[in-house]
């Protein structure tokens, strides 16, 4: 009789993995992005373009855009100040989540700051063995490539630093700005990287629509799509016009207590976690509109007791003092006067009716309508536009077919971010249904909205989320 | 934000797409519809989107370069030929005067505009007597006409008082409308040629009708007639005089003339619409002329017979009046009416003693300037005031005045 051996039980180690790989897997870059992985080509030229025209009107320049598809990946030109060092140093620390305005309130093209970490990810996901990203700026070409380590589950970085070489094949006109490539190997002719290879141009009419898109909600951006060698241009229609720009003074009424208290907490964070001198509130309250008169701020310091306080102050520990915090809201709102809607910049009924007639509408068909409001000092701006296609005036089915353009805060969605609202959830796609703008009408339709109170429901920008409070 | 974002979205997206949606639906209904699409969005150009192009220039041909007032319809026929060209399309005058023009003037470049409108309803003073017609310029003569007393030295009226015809007008310009009168006073014409203007909006009314019988009737003054170059215009003319064949057949006789008038038509015919080249405008012929309508040519009922009919509001205020004043001159208007010497003689001595008079008025103005105030002045007219609410304040006074004077008489 053989004895029975009794069976040793497994002990179990409890392994520890780097969490850096939840950026390095398609599973969690659709997480993260809101987006498919057969949208990535979009979510590319989405992020870099708004990136790009956000840096030129920081500076104060008139976007001149250029984006490039090519048979090895998608790359976008600006004649923006170029990108700081120290935003490429934080974007590789996957520790964190780097953002210069999650924590603000205002009208802004990007509110979430992962853009550049997600564009970090994506190649890497396509093509593990070749996939990089190049940032030029300022005649330096840094090439991030991102390989994984089989046995420690990390990802490390290899990253090239090399002198005046233009990866990019752009255009001299740009003697400054940046240049972002998305990179992968050469794939077979003809076919992008998806999970099934799909030909390249089943993404142009993905791209050709946002890059559309800038063009009809930035009148003052030049944008170029190279597709594969051809060539698509919207000049800007009004160099010169007007917005609320990225880095312009918030305002006090556009927060409410617990937005103020996260505007805070950030600050006094990253003095925590920085160092640097501790930051009064008079600093701080430098930063609103109607608030940068020293005369104005003492006033408002004096109103909200705190006076010769630091914004450290503010917090005890690792708990805000709210009443505090409040009460300085409440004296910032009295000082200052709401910003009209009109000063977040309105694209207008002109430009709108010279890019749907570019887009091939007859201008006799386009109507256009704008909503301005104040909302409890929350200003909105609401622009739509409607056209209908020459061509399918005069014939019956000449394969037109209805096209889209929402955006928010000067910048298309990839997909329509207006997906749910109205008493049934019906949606703008319901909405126009209703009103007989089905999926197979000729037509052109544009809305926008401009507003420094915008949520997201994802961090890839796709959805807007019209919660209790704006319902 | 408390407002709904989703309402708004709701609004702007409805707002847009409505004309669609309606097209649409109406294809939906009737598969026909569809071939109207192309027409629904034929390249149509709105009245309001050429409107700022067009009246501007149409009111300074209208008005003489802003020198003399217009009427409204005057304006229209002005304006309308500019828009049928930037349109396509025919305006209505309903449309135009109650909508396009009213909301244009208020337009701050309209502002120094004079267009009139016929009066509708009057302002009448108390004590005073005046009566002022609620029209544009009337109410706005009025109106710049500053407040309070009228400063202006007594004096009495230079001119010799008299009611009727005799010995102040010659003749009656019988107008079919009334927008004219303005016109008519700013280039003073009733004053140049010595003449009474009568006007009604389209027929006369039965006190015009009594009027002309008594003032022209049997040998009285001339009766000289305005109208449009249209069916209506001739019997306007001929109803005016005499009483219409419909009428008495119809035993609808408003007015039996008394006297046989000698009325001679000034108004517009086939040949002025030639000469000034004005514009014929589309109407409806309906039935045909009467026996009465001898007045009227073969080529004027041929021309009117196609359905065209030219008012007098087609010419411009400038030509109007050029146009009037060559018809009253062929009418034999042409030299100022003087009395004859009796009453020259009885105005000559009359105007001597108004001089004088004037002249003792002005000597009392000066010694009452100098004149010191009763204390209980203004007690004494809050009492008298109340005794006799039905008088003005300044009745009153003058007969405290003169209670005072009788006192202090000798």
């Amino acid at each position: 009789m053989s004895a029975v051996l009794a069976e040793r039980p497994l002990a179990r180690t409890a392994f520890a993995t780097s969490r850096e790989m939840d950026f390095f897997s398609e599973k969690e870059l659709v997480a993260q992005s809101g987006h498919k992985r057969d949208e990535w080509p979009g979510l590319i030229v989405k992020e870099l373009v708004d990136n790009a025209v956000d840096a030129c009107e920081e500076a104060g320049v008139a976007p001149r855009i250029q984006v490039a598809a090519d048979e090895s990946g998608i790359s976008v030109l600006d004649n923006g100040p170029g990108i700081p060092e120290m935003t490429l140093e934080k974007v590789l620390d996957f520790r964190v989540r780097v953002s210069s305005r999650e924590a603000y309130c205002g009208p802004t093209r990007g509110a979430q700051g992962n853009a550049l970490k997600t564009l970090v990810g994506i190649p890497f996901v396509v093509d593990p063995k070749r996939g990089r990203l190049v940032v030029t700026t300022a005649g330096v070409a840094r090439s991030i490539a991102c390989r994984l380590n089989d046995v420690t589950q990390k990802v490390e970085f290899e990253v090239e630093r090399s002198e005046l070489i233009r990866p990019v094949k752009t255009s001299d006109l740009y003697k400054s700005g940046s240049a972002v490539r998305v990179e992968w190997g050469p794939m077979p002719a003809g076919l992008w990287p998806s999970s099934k290879s799909r030909p390249a141009s089943s993404w142009r009419g993905q791209i050709e629509s946002l890059i559309r898109g800038y063009a009809l909600f930035n009148p003052h951006v030049t944008i170029t799509l190279g597709w594969f060698g051809e060539r698509l241009e919207h000049v800007a229609t009004d160099a010169g016009w007007k917005k609320w720009r990225p880095n312009a003074p918030m305002s006090a009424h556009w927060f409410d207590l617990p937005r103020m208290e996260r505007l805070i907490g950030a600050y006094i964070n990253d003095e925590r976690e920085n160092g640097g001198a501790g930051r009064t509130v008079a600093d701080f309250l430098r930063e609103f509109d109607g608030l940068q008169r020293s005369r104005t701020q003492t006033a408002v310091i004096a109103r909200a007791g705190l006076k010769r306080t630091r914004l450290s102050d503010l917090a005890s520990g690792g708990t805000l003092r709210s009443v505090l915090i409040d009460r300085l809201l409440a004296a910032m709102k009295e000082m200052t006067k709401p910003v009209n809607p009109s000063r977040l910049g309105q694209i207008g009924k002109e430009h709108f009716e010279k890019r749907l007639r570019d887009f091939g509408c007859k201008a006799e068909t386009i109507t256009y309508k704008v909503i301005k409001r104040l909302d409890d000092g929350i200003p909105l701006v609401i622009e739509s536009a409607f056209g209908c296609a020459e061509s399918a005036l005069a014939a019956f089915d000449t394969g037109e077919r209805r096209r889209i353009y929402a955006g928010v805060n000067w910048s298309p969605g990839i997909k329509n971010p207006f997906r749910s609202f109205g008493q049934t959830g019906e949606g703008l796609e319901g909405l126009l249904e209703r009103q007989k703008v089905g999926a197979r009408e000729p037509v052109v339709f544009a809305v926008h909205l401009a507003s420094p109170r915008v949520q997201y429901a994802d961090r890839g920008k796709s959805s807007i989320v019209l919660t209790s409070e704006d319902e | 934000m408390s407002g709904s974002l989703s309402a708004d979205l709701e609004t702007i997206v409805t707002g847009v797409t409505k004309k669609w949606t309606k097209q649409r639906k109406a294809e939906e209904r009737d598969s026909r519809a569809r071939f109207r699409r192309p027409s629904m969005y034929s390249g149509r150009v709105n009245f309001t989107d050429v409107a700022s192009e067009i009246l501007p220039a149409a009111y300074a041909k209208a008005s003489g370069g802003g020198t003399l007032p217009v009427a409204n319809r005057q304006l229209f026929y002005a304006a309308r030929g500019p828009f049928q060209e930037k349109t396509g399309r025919e305006i209505e005058y309903g449309y135009f005067a109650q909508n396009l023009l009213r909301k244009y003037l208020q337009r701050p470049e309209a502002a120094s505009w004079k267009v009139t409108a016929d009066p509708r309803g009057t302002l009448i003073e108390p004590h005073t007597g005046i009566r002022v017609p609620v029209g544009t310029l009337e109410i706005d003569s009025y109106l710049e006409g500053g407040w309070g007393q009228d400063r202006r030295d007594l004096q009495l009226d230079q001119g010799c008082p008299t009611r009727g015809p005799r010995d102040r007008y010659r003749a009656i310009l019988y107008i079919e409308k009334e927008g004219f009168n303005e016109l008519a006073r700013a280039v003073r014409l009733a004053e140049r040629y010595d003449l009474a203007i009568l006007s009604c909006k389209g027929q006369s009314v039965v006190a015009a009708r009594k009027l002309v019988d008594r003032l022209c009737g049997g040998g009285g003054i001339p009766l000289f007639v305005l109208h449009d170059f249209d069916k209506y215009g001739f019997s306007i003319f001929q109803n005016l005089v005499s009483v219409s064949c419909a009428a008495e057949d119809g035993e609808r006789v408003a007015y039996v003339f008394k006297n046989e008038i000698q009325a001679v038509d000034l108004g517009l015919r086939l040949l002025d619409v030639e000469e000034w080249k004005l514009k014929p405008e589309r109407c409806r012929f309906t039935g045909d002329f009467d026996l009465y309508d001898d007045n009227v040519t073969d080529a004027e009922k041929a021309f009117l017979r196609k359905g065209q009919r030219v008012e007098l509001n087609a010419f411009t205020s400038p030509d109007f009046v050029a146009f009037v004043e060559k018809k009253l001159k062929v009418a034999g208007i042409r030299e100022k009416l003087v009395p004859d010497n009796k009453t020259l003689g009885d105005a000559y001595r009359r105007a001597h003693a108004i001089a004088e008079i004037n002249g003792l008025v002005k000597a009392a103005r000066t010694r009452a300037a100098g004149l010191t105030l009763p204390r209980t002045l203004r007690a004494a007219l809050k009492k008298s005031l109340k005794e006799h609410p039905e008088k003005p304040w300044d009745a009153a006074l003058y007969e405290i005045a003169l209670k005072v004077r009788r006192r202090c008489a000798p």
